[in-house]
């Protein structure tokens, strides 16, 4: 309703060609406004606050996802196939040698033997797989709490040339291949150390091998401050008889260092933990990302709109979307979630605000300038124009407008024609006077002198309101208009016009009239002797 | 049996009987040999070990002494020189003892596992470096430095605001209480004697530290490139080689393919 109040006011009302001239470009201005700033968020150029980290949190999360699914279903598969390979070794050892597994659960020169010639299998397996660690453990059928086994691990301070160390096996084994000991070496497997290992080979004496991959939680590598999760395969003899376990180790470190993610943010934060529907516990996920720093607690999980998740807990606040992923092999459900701080989250909804804001005043200084300047471009001639026209100096009302030239033109020989008008009437006049200064002399000499004379003493004896009327009778006006222009009545006109008479000695308005304007005539050509 | 290691010589005598009493096991394992055979030449007078390439000077008769005094005690298995460090030697129960840098405490373990797989737990305790037969008292002292990739100012700004909360007394006594590397400033030093230590043998380490730090003098490493490719080239040499040599025969062979290294390095 305002808006149409707006444009009828506009055109109905009075107003200036300049104010209507900055009425229209205001409105002009403000339709210029909305589609540009409309064509702005169509085109993504901006874009609703925090709009932009979160698409980059959404993009961030796809390729992480995508990252995952291929990292840890190749690990299985690597484990499955480092699981049927040294599955064929051990049991063409324990053929050749005449041997059962369960004289490999105890220290002996077999099963160091046996570490010996699989030492090589899994430090060449370690090479090709992107793991931290890698090991191999035999089944302990008499309770014993360690077990002969390896453990090698990757020094991951050199990811792209990582040194091998030997964390638990033979001190022999290690030797003979050239590699050194872990500076927590143990020579034995605590299996109490190692998470679900009765679990997994329970698990093993049922299932088939490539549906046996287990993902273990993360837990403290004993012996070293190194959080780590386990990838485990059984290792089973072609007839079902379970050897032990092997797989690789993913430790918190190595993760971090594999996975660096590109990034267009300032920091990101990329974690991977059992699957949860709650709480996120970031104490125990593996993590990677950009110039971060891990939470260090249970954070709790919220949407906050624009499909995104907050994560707080006491201290830290963080902005970020989640994902489940299935790993088909390892029959487990993973969380991926990617975050970035919510100081992050937050400068860069005030800095598109910003942005916005500046963008639209901008626009707006640059429109106001320009239409102010063109404006004055624009209408500085009209009112030039207008000016002289009105001035009449249509010459210099031409300002190579054309409207405005044919009109200053138009009104150039419209003036023309005016002047020759008057300049006809003015003639006219001037003849008509003539005639009436002939006319009266032709009647003067009708005119008994005596009368006339008796006629002028009377006139100085006349009353105002006579002198007038009399005046009105010499102009030639009617009674009515007489009437008309004194306010007076029939009754009192005709007083006044016998008086008049009486005093002039004339007998009618005819003849009033006729002394009058000889009296007139006589005046004027008195004064003109003058 | 560790008073009598207060005297260089007294250290070989008591590797002899070690070896003699263990079956063949070595008494002590030692990193960086050159630098314990350097102190040992400096407490037979010399100061000047080496001439401007860095490397031995082969007119330097106290430093060919010290070397043969060495090898000749490799040759016969008193003392090791490890593959890799000498905690290694140490964890397998293949070496009583172990020198090296104190920061090489965190390579040692909790226990000691032989080739059987017997184990028992590992008591350790640190000594200062035996003093010389003639009564003198060095150390060697190297060390590493921060340095940060020249990128952009605000990661240098990030690398001064890391290395002045690392040199902060607090983190420097607790970096050094937890690693076995030397304080870098006296305060945190003053303050590590009343460090309350998780593992008794970083108290061990950091009262030999202090013993050293007061009554030893210091000598620096040499940070000579051709020093220590050099030193490399011949612990690799001597690993090769000392299998079968008799030791004498084999500290000679040694101190010539060290000085034919110049030699062969000149002509390449």
């Amino acid at each position: 309703m305002k808006q149409r109040r707006f444009f009828r006011a506009g055109s109905e009302s009075s107003r200036s060609l300049h104010k209507r001239l900055i009425r229209m470009m205001a409105i002009l201005l403000m339709i210029l406004l909305i589609f540009l700033v409309g064509g702005l968020f169509l085109f993504h150029q901006i874009s609703i606050p925090g709009a932009v980290a979160a698409n980059e949190l959404y993009l961030q999360e796809k390729f992480f996802t995508s990252s995952m699914e291929n990292y840890w279903s190749n690990l299985a598969v690597m484990t499955i196939d480092f699981s049927n390979e040294t599955s064929a070794d051990i049991e063409q050892t324990l053929k050749k040698e005449n041997l059962s597994i369960g004289e490999l659960a105890y220290r002996n020169e077999n099963s160091t033997a046996l570490e010996g010639k699989l030492l090589p299998v899994l430090i060449q397996r370690l090479s090709q797989v992107q793991c931290s660690g890698g090991y191999i453990i035999f089944h302990n059928e008499d309770g014993k709490e360690t077990v002969p086994g390896i453990y090698l691990k990757k020094d991951i301070y050199h990811i792209s040339n990582p040194e091998i160390i030997m964390y638990r096996g033979a001190a022999s084994a290690a030797d003979q291949s050239g590699i050194t000991l872990h500076n927590k070496w143990h020579m034995e497997i605590s299996f109490s150390s190692f998470p679900n290992y009765q679990k997994y080979l329970k698990s093993a004496e049922t299932a088939e091998t490539d549906k046996d991959v287990h993902l273990s939680d993360m837990f403290v590598l004993p012996g070293t401050d190194e959080n780590v999760v386990l990838i485990t395969c059984p290792l089973k003899s072609s007839e079902g008889k379970v050897y032990g376990l092997c797989g690789f180790e993913v430790s918190e470190r190595y993760f971090r260092y594999l996975n660096e993610q590109a990034t267009l943010l300032s920091r990101l934060i990329c974690m991977v933990t059992p699957v949860t529907d709650g709480d996120l516990n970031a104490e125990k996920a593996l993590h990677c990302g950009f110039q971060y720093v891990r939470p260090t607690s249970l954070l709790n999980v919220k949407s906050i709109g624009n499909h995104l998740l907050g994560f707080t807990n006491d201290e830290q606040e963080y902005v970020g979307v989640q994902e489940n992923i299935n790993i088909s092999y390892a029959n487990a459900e993973l969380t991926l979630t990617v975050m970035i701080p919510k100081r992050d989250y937050d400068e860069e909804v005030h800095n598109s605000i910003r942005q916005a804001a500046i963008l639209i005043v901008l626009i707006v200084f640059m429109a106001v300038i320009c239409c102010w300047y063109f404006g004055e471009r624009y209408l500085n001639p009209i009112r030039k124009s207008l000016k002289y026209m009105k001035e009449k100096n249509y010459a210099d009302a031409k300002v190579n407008i054309d409207e405005l030239d044919d009109l200053s033109s138009f009104m150039q020989e419209q003036s023309d024609i005016h002047q020759e008008q008057v300049s006809s009437l003015t003639k006219d006049r001037l003849r008509a006077q003539a005639e009436v200064s002939r006319l009266a002399y032709e009647r003067k000499k009708e005119v008994d002198p005596a009368v006339y004379d008796h006629f002028k003493e009377g006139l100085k004896t006349l009353t105002a309101a006579e002198r007038q009327i009399l005046s009105m009778i010499g102009d030639g006006k009617k009674t009515k208009e007489i009437l008309a222009q004194l306010s007076i009545s029939e009754n009192t006109l005709k007083f006044h016009l016998r008086n008049i008479y009486s005093k002039l000695d004339v007998h009618s308005r005819k003849e009033a009239s006729l002394y009058l304007n000889i009296y007139r005539k006589e005046r004027q050509e008195m004064a003109k002797g003058l | 049996m560790m008073k009598i290691l207060k005297h260089g010589m007294a250290f070989f005598e008591a590797a002899e009987k070690y070896y003699e009493w263990s079956g063949g096991r070595s008494f002590c394992s030692v990193d960086y040999l050159s630098n314990i055979v350097n102190i040992y030449a400096m407490d037979m007078g010399s100061r000047n070990l080496y001439l401007e390439d860095g490397w031995y000077d082969p007119g330097n008769k106290n430093a060919e002494e010290a070397w043969k005094v060495f090898l000749g005690a490799i040759a016969n298995g008193f003392i090791a020189i490890p593959d890799n460090f000498s905690s290694r030697d140490v964890m397998t129960g293949e070496a009583l003892s172990g020198l090296g840098s104190s920061a090489g405490i965190l390579y040692y373990n909790d226990i000691v596992t032989d080739d059987e797989g017997n184990s028992e737990p590992m008591n350790i305790r640190v000594l200062p470096v035996p003093r010389g037969e003639s009564g003198t008292s060095y150390f060697t002292q190297g060390g590493v430095g921060l340095c940060a990739l020249k990128t952009t100012s605000e990661k240098a700004k990030a690398a001064a605001v890391f290395a002045s909360w690392l040199l902060k007394p607090e983190n420097d006594l607790n970096l050094a209480a937890r690693t076995g590397y030397m304080p870098a400033n006296k305060e945190s030093f003053e303050k590590i004697s009343s460090y309350s230590f998780e593992n008794e043998s970083y108290r061990s380490l950091f009262d030999a530290l202090n013993i050293m730090n007061s009554s030893y003098s210091a000598v620096s490493v040499s940070n000579d490139l051709k020093y220590f490719q050099y030193s490399r080239e011949t612990y690799d040499y001597i690993r090769n080689h000392m299998e079968s040599a008799d030791p004498d025969e084999f500290a000679g062979q040694v101190w010539s393919y060290m000085l034919s290294l110049r030699t062969e390095s000149e002509s390449k």
